[in-house]
This record gives structure tokens, C-alpha cells and sequence, in this order.
């Protein structure tokens, strides 16, 4: 929990407000502190000062300074001076003055054993500058006088220490009463912050397979996370997406693979419910046959797709004559044609210019892909058509184009018949036994080769399919997704 | 008993039909959508079976037209889609009963006669008329305990008589119910397989309402 991005926050502001704090409330008071002693200081100072000029021993004219002169006159303390500073005793000024000859002279409230001062040190430069020193509460500034001996005046500076403690104390319970309002602001604003993350977190929580249609609000969100919660959204729309296709696709293949099964089962069953002729048992083995053909067909359809999703589609890469492929295929799909009367028209020049020529794949896959476009032609092709097979090379690929003439699809399927079961025309596609799988194949393959494979088409003049690989092995981008044409 | 199978994979309308037919139903097909609409909504029909995935017209809005023009008929979807919301959308949409391919021939015929027994008002899948008793769900006909033989159009026209007794059934009807588009029957055939049935099992059994129809048990 403390170590969630709300306590990381607050710590982060809590710290800082407690460094502001104590470097305001330590500044503050080491500053008023000095003041406070300056002023004593200098009030001391001032009475010194009085002091010792109406203490200074009357001017002589011949008189010489020096430790054998004549003994001074009587002075006095001025009390007067001192007691400005107050008369109660806590805080009242003293004074006491040495005379050159040892003399001790002490004012009234001067407490007892103030000790004589030690003599300045040498290297100071001026000796009659004030010193000032502390003696427990007591602070006195001690002036030397001109002609020997020195003068201390002092007081007590208890209320002033009182004062600082009181100021302490304020500035300690303000410092603490902010500390509290700054926390207790920052959990407020952490919390405004991070709302919008726990709606966020809480709106994806409660999104899940079963239910991937909701949205994060973006209406609601902040500006900065507004990007955040739309990224949020897309992905979203992606995984609805592929969440849909699988569906479709699982529901499509599941009921593809039951229709058959439905009919090897029920075939059996009614055909054993009773004795039948031999004419009607051949005819029952016969349905089941073409049925578990067709489970056949879907299954390995299937598998070669799924291996294609997984990336684990084999290739075996051999130098081919692409020329020599697509002849072969159209040998294959011949009888088909011949059926129908379409004519199969192959458009694959010699020489080096126009000559596919050698091209390095897997021959297997290839042809699967031309027959399948071959036949597909030959289906959805008009009674008599054509259909014509056109192999050039460009640059950098080899292009096979097959063009039929038959009943083109509509303008809005053209991407959707690359995807697994679409059917333009189910009735059509059954009729002629399509597993509804041929061009998701044929996409899956040419895409493991590195190449497109495009539609192009008239409604009612014909389509034309058009292959490109490319003339160097490019590896086969990663799957996208599972299910579904990438287009 | 006459049903409609609308299946639009040949092998399985095909088997459905002749699985039907051997049951003693009286049987018409539809391969797309818009013929089974168009012969559900025409003709009288017992029961329907009806596919999902179909051409033309899905098998859901088949469903749903046919119950807008009000055709009570109970309809069983036969489908490979075995999908919760699938079910539950087939269901909501009207229909009676819903079985996932691949399926069992005993099952369907089960749920076909206890959608035609239910559709009768009648709970029960024996009717007792006197001393002769029809199992609907043996399709066999008892008299005073012993088994009585009859033919599978003979059986259908006591059980539809039996399933509406003591209502008047008329001649149109039963013609309707008991014979389907394949059918190249005379009139008077009607007539002959009533008195077959009443050599088997009495003569007062089928009561004769002369220019309008038959009624068993008045």
C-alpha cells in the first residue's frame, strides 16, 4: 500500500513541506534572536558609554597616564542611568567599575561576584572597543576605561530568553497546524489527481471478454490523461475487434464442421433403423463419404491456417520455374473447365524480359495458391467464359494475374471475401463445394512468402486476382492477430 | 402430421426428408429462405424445422414474419449454432424448440411429437378413446389391449383425429395435414383410408359428418 503512487505523493509533499517549514521557522528565529541580543547589546553599550563619560576622571594638563599618578577623585555611579532599564529586579541594569588602583565601585542591583574582566587579548586592535559577555542570564558589556580598569554594565535578559522560547513555541505549534492543513491538502489534491486513474483502472476491471463493449469516459478525464484514457479506448476497440472475429470465426468453423457431421450421423442412423437394399445402403455410404470429404478439406484448411497464425508454417524454399507451376495447375483444373467451357487462356511470354522464370519458394504452397485461384475463377465464371492467366516479372517481384469473366463481386466485399467463411454467395459457394476457406488460404500463403495478393473487380464483367511475390525471400511479417484478414 | 424442413445443405434436407417420410409424416422442403417463408406461410403445417443459417432469408427472420402474421405453427430450429445468445435469441424470437446439429434421429422425432402433441392442448402422449388407446409416442394404436396394425396414413389420421377429439375435422384439413406437395392423391382416398381404420378398430369409431368432415368420441 506505501508503496502505491498516492503514499510516493504524499511522502514526496509531506517532506518538502516539513524542509520549507523548519528552514522558514529556524531562519526566523536564529534571525529575531540576534536582533534581540543586538538591541540588548547596544542599549548596554550606550549606558556604558554615559557611564564612563560621567565617571572619566577630571583633565589634567601636565598630567601623565601611567600607573603612578595621583589616586583619582571620588566617583560615583550614576544610578539614575541605570535605571531606565527598569526598576524590577529581574530585569534592572547594574554597573561595576574597576578603578585603575583595584577599586571595585558597585551599583545598587548589581548582583554579587562579578568577576573582573580578563584584560583584552593583544592582537585586538583597539582596546577600548565594547566586549560583551554572557554569564548564565546575564549579559554585560564591558568597556575599559581610559585611564585603567574597566567598566561592566549588565542586566538580566531573562525576559528576552522568555520571549524566544514563547516565539519558539508559536513557531513550532504554527509550523505543526500548517504541516497538518498542507498533508491533509495534499491528500485531498493527491486524491482529486489520482480519481480519474481509479475510474480509468476501475472502468478497465471491469471490462472483460464477455463484456468489452464499455468505454472510459474521456468526456470526464483531466487533460493530461484524457490522451491517456483515449489510447485506452483504442486498444479497446482493437480487442473488441479481435475478441468478435474469433467469435465469428469460431462460431462459423464450429458450424461448418457440424453441418457434416450432421449428416454422417443422421445418414447412419436412418440407415440403420431398418432393413434397406443394397441400392440404399450404397447411396447412404456414398452421402457419408462426400461428407467426412468435405470434413477433410475444412480441417486441413483450417490447419494450414492456424499454423500460418502461429508463424509455423513450413516452407520448404526450393529455386522453382513459376512458368512451369502455373502450367501444371492449369493442366489440373482442366476437366473443371472444360465442364463448363471456359476457356483457360495462359499469357506467360519466354524470353528475358517478360519470363517469371526461376523464383525460389515453397512449389507446394504455390501451386495450391494457383490452383485455387484457377478454380475459383472457373466457379464463379459465366457458362463459356474465360479465364485468363497473365505471369510477368517487375522489378523486384514476379506478378500472376487471373482474370475471369464472370460475376465480380460487389464493390463492398471486395476485402471481406479474404476473410475465413465469407461467402458472397452462400447458396452458390455450396452448390460448388467451397469450404468458404480458398482465398484466407491463399491470402495466409502468399503472406508466409513475403507477398500481396490483391482483388480487382466489375460486377457482372469479371474479377481479377493479382499475385505478387517478391523476387528476393522477404521474411513473412509476424501474425497479427489469430483470426481474420490483416487487410 | 405434416412438417417443412427448411435446410439449405442438400445431403441433410435430403435425409431429414426421407427420415421424416419413414416416420410417417407427410414432409415438404425448402432449401433458401424465401421458399421457406413462402410455403410456411401458405400451406398448413403441423411443425417446422427450421435452419439458421440460410440464404436469402435467415432463419431468424423467417421466425420472426411468420410469427407477425400471426402462423402459430410450432417451429423446432435445427442448427449448428450452440450458442447461448443463439439459443436464447431463437427461442425469444418465437420458435418452440431448439436442437444443435449434429443431433440424434430419435431426438428430433421426440421433440417433433411433443411440439404437435403440445400444439394439440394435449399433455398427455396417450389418448384414450374408449377401449382403443393411441400412443403417440410409440405411434401405435391398441384395441381392448391387443395391438392393432395399422398404416402409417392410417395412424396419422387417427392421431390427428384422436389429438382434436370431439372436434369436427374437415376434409380440407385433413388434407392439408396429411399430405404433402409430392402427394398425387384423389379425394376419395380420404374416404378409403377411413374405412380401413374403421374395419380395424370399429365401426362407430370415426364418426362421418356427411359434406364436412370426421370426429372421433362426440
Amino acid at each position: 500500500m506505501f508503496r502505491s503512487l498516492r503514499w510516493n505523493l504524499l511522502g514526496w509533499h509531506t517532506a518538502i513541506l516539513l524542509a520549507v517549514l523548519l528552514g522558514f521557522g529556524w531562519t526566523l528565529y536564529q534571525r529575531l534572536q540576534r536582533l534581540t541580543y543586538q538591541r540588548v547589546d547596544t542599549e548596554l553599550a550606550g549606558a556604558a558609554q554615559l557611564i564612563t563619560q560621567r565617571t572619566r576622571p577630571p583633565h589634567r594638563p601636565h598630567g601623565h597616564v601611567g600607573p603612578h599618578a595621583e589616586p583619582e577623585p571620588e566617583i560615583n555611579i550614576p544610578e539614575s542611568l541605570l535605571q531606565r532599564f527598569g526598576t524590577d529586579e529581574a530585569e534592572a541594569a547594574y554597573a561595576v567599575l574597576w578603578l585603575r588602583d583595584g577599586t571595585e565601585l558597585v551599583s545598587a542591583q548589581a548582583p554579587p561576584d562579578v568577576p573582573r574582566p580578563a584584560p583584552p587579548p593583544r592582537r585586538k586592535e583597539d582596546p577600548d572597543r565594547p566586549r560583551f559577555r554572557q554569564r548564565g542570564e546575564l549579559r554585560e558589556v564591558i568597556l575599559p576605561r581610559r585611564n585603567g580598569g574597566y567598566l561592566v554594565v549588565g542586566r538580566s535578559i531573562r525576559s528576552e530568553e522568555d520571549q524566544m522560547q514563547r516565539l519558539a513555541w508559536l513557531l513550532g505549534g504554527t509550523g505543526l497546524a500548517v504541516l497538518f492543513i498542507g498533508v491533509a491538502g495534499g491528500w485531498l489534491l493527491v486524491d482529486r489527481a489520482l480519481r480519474p486513474i481509479a475510474v480509468m483502472s476501475g472502468t478497465a476491471a471491469a471490462i472483460s471478454a464477455s463484456n468489452l463493449s464499455q468505454r472510459i469516459d474521456v468526456a470526464g478525464t483531466e487533460s493530461e490523461l484524457g490522451p491517456l484514457a483515449r489510447v485506452l479506448n483504442r486498444m479497446l476497440d482493437r480487442l473488441e475487434d479481435a475478441f468478435e472475429q474469433q467469435k465469428r470465426f469460431t462460431a462459423d468453423a464450429s458450424h461448418e464442421l457440424r453441418t457434416p457431421l450432421a449428416v454422417i450421423i443422421s445418414q447412419a442412423e436412418l440407415a440403420l433403423s431398418r432393413e434397406r437394399s443394397t441400392a440404399e445402403y450404397r447411396q447412404a455410404l456414398a452421402t457419408c463419404a462426400s461428407a467426412a470429404q468435405r470434413m477433410r478439406s475444412l480441417v486441413n484448411g483450417l490447419l494450414t491456417l492456424a499454423r500460418a497464425d502461429a508463424g509455423m508454417l513450413q516452407l520448404d524454399r526450393a529455386p522453382f520455374d513459376v512458368k512451369d507451376c502455373v502450367e501444371e495447375c492449369a493442366r489440373m483444373v482442366a476437366p473443371l473447365a472444360e465442364e463448363r467451357h471456359i476457356a483457360v487462356e495462359l499469357d506467360l511470354p519466354e524470353g528475358a524480359e517478360g519470363a517469371a522464370g526461376e523464383w525460389t519458394g515453397d512449389v507446394q504452397r504455390i501451386a495450391q495458391v494457383v490452383t485455387n485461384l484457377l478454380s475459383n475463377a472457373i466457379r464463379y465464371n459465366v457458362d463459356g467464359g474465360r479465364v485468363r492467366v497473365r505471369l510477368t516479372r517487375e522489378e523486384s517481384a514476379v506478378v500472376l494475374a487471373v482474370a475471369d469473366t464472370g460475376i465480380g463481386i460487389p464493390e463492398g466485399e471486395r476485402d471481406a471475401i479474404f476473410k475465413r467463411f465469407y461467402r458472397v454467395d452462400k447458396a452458390r459457394s455450396r452448390e460448388m463445394g467451397g469450404t468458404g476457406l480458398g482465398l484466407a488460404i491463399c491470402q495466409s500463403l502468399v503472406t508466409a512468402h513475403g507477398g500481396t495478393i490483391e482483388c480487382a473487380s466489375e460486377l457482372g464483367r469479371g474479377s481479377t486476382f493479382t499475385v505478387r511475390l517478391p523476387a528476393e525471400p522477404v521474411p513473412a511479417p509476424p501474425p497479427l492477430l489469430a483470426v481474420g484478414a490483416e487487410r | 402430421m405434416r412438417i417443412l424442413v427448411v435446410e439449405d445443405e442438400p445431403d441433410l434436407r435430403r435425409l431429414l426428408e426421407q427420415a421424416l417420410r419413414e416416420a410417417g409424416y407427410a414432409v415438404d422442403t425448402a432449401e433458401d429462405g424465401q421458399t421457406g417463408l413462402y410455403k410456411a406461410t401458405t400451406w398448413e403445417y403441423d411443425a417446422l424445422v427450421l435452419d439458421l443459417m440460410l440464404p436469402g432469408l435467415s432463419g431468424w427472420e423467417i421466425l420472426s414474419r411468420l410469427r407477425a402474421a400471426k402462423r402459430l405453427v410450432p417451429v423446432l430450429i435445427l442448427t449448428a449454432r450452440d450458442g447461448l445468445a443463439d439459443r436464447v435469441r431463437g427461442l425469444d424470437t418465437g420458435a418452440d424448440d431448439y436442437l444443435i446439429k449434429p443431433f440424434a434421429l430419435a431426438e428430433l422425432h421426440a421433440r417433433l411429437r411433443a411440439l404437435i402433441r403440445r400444439a394439440a392442448g394435449q399433455a398427455s402422449p396417450q389418448i384414450r378413446i374408449d377401449d382403443v388407446v393411441v400412443d403417440i409416442a410409440a405411434r401405435a394404436v391398441s384395441k381392448a389391449g391387443e395391438p392393432v396394425h395399422l398404416t402409417a396414413r392410417e395412424y396419422s389420421l387417427v392421431e390427428m383425429l384422436a389429438l382434436r377429439r370431439g372436434q369436427v375435422v374437415t376434409r380440407t384439413e385433413l388434407y392439408a395435414h396429411l399430405f404433402d406437395e409430392e402427394d398425387d392423391s384423389f379425394s376419395n382416398l380420404l374416404d378409403v383410408h377411413v374405412s380401413n381404420i374403421r374395419k380395424k378398430l370399429g365401426k362407430d369409431f370415426i364418426e362421418t359428418r356427411r359434406g364436412y368432415g370426421y370426429v372421433i368420441d362426440v
